[in-house]
């Protein structure tokens, strides 16, 4: 496996082309177990709508580059983009994103959960920045059903 | 994006009639559904029978209508599409909605709750 084993796909900053990456996934993964794809999927939107939204704050014009590796025993993302970076509280606070009290009516929440659903579903999920460009990368054995 | 069938003043069954409940559609869905609530509708029935890929942006609507529902009414989602129920379990969502199998079902859990 090496780079070059990486199909690319630039999409604009704009909420209808996560789903045409959603679908170019879905395309490229056909040899893929339903499960394991639809847990990318869930991955691979909650990350580019997670871009849309607060890197570019939903201002169109903008470059996202995705790049997926369909491999022999995992599956492979990497997302570039050139808007605000995900604040370090934000990655740090996913991390309990998902512990809530469901009786708690008025404590449960209605946002904050896409990051702690990409480290639920994916086996490792990697963020950096540098000459701001952010780089997020999520790594899934095809193996690995989350949800048996 | 909504068929809605009432079922008497204060309930209704309201059912997407999209495939996907993303950070797209899912907007148009709080703003179909939350003026019925402000309206008195306060019994419902989400049924979800053409969906088949919510994301969290989805979840985060139904846990708003929930919200706004409150403690004077039902919420009660039914017909999850396996894909769909799975999302609901990985958030733990599965703990928080009561969820039935089909409509007849969530309509016999909205009168022993009445």
């Amino acid at each position: 496996m090496s780079d070059n084993d990486f199909l690319s796909l630039k999409i604009d900053s704009r909420i209808s082309e996560v789903r045409r990456a959603a679908t170019w996934f879905r395309d490229i993964s056909t040899d893929v177990d339903e499960k394991i794809t639809a847990e990318c999927e869930l991955a691979l939107v909650e990350a580019l709508t997670n871009i849309v939204e607060h890197g570019y704050k939903e201002e169109a014009g903008h470059d996202i580059i995705l790049r997926i590796r369909n491999g022999d025993g995992a599956i492979d993302f990497i997302v570039e983009d050139f808007g605000s970076p995900i604040p370090t509280e934000a990655l740090k606070r996913s991390e309990g994103a998902l512990d809530f009290d469901p009786l708690d009516l008025l404590n449960l929440p209605t946002g904050g959960m896409g990051l702690a659903l990409i480290k639920e579903v994916m086996d490792r999920f990697d963020y950096s920045t540098e000459d701001r460009k952010n780089r997020l990368s999520m790594h899934k054995s095809k193996d690995s059903v989350t949800l048996q | 994006m909504l068929t809605v069938q009432e079922m008497d003043s204060a309930g209704a069954v309201i059912a997407p009639d999209v495939s996907r409940l993303d950070a797209a559609s899912s907007i148009k869905l709080r703003e179909e559904v939350f003026p019925m609530v402000d309206k008195s509708l306060s019994r419902l029935i989400l049924d979800l029978k053409s969906v088949d890929f919510v994301d969290s942006s989805g979840l985060g609507v139904m846990v708003g209508l929930l919200k706004k529902i409150g403690t004077q009414g039902d919420l009660i989602i039914c017909n999850l599409q396996p894909s769909v129920a799975a999302t609901f379990k990985l958030s733990r969502m599965d703990r928080v909605f009561r969820i039935c199998p089909d409509v007849d079902a969530a309509k016999a859990m909205l009168e022993r709750t009445a």
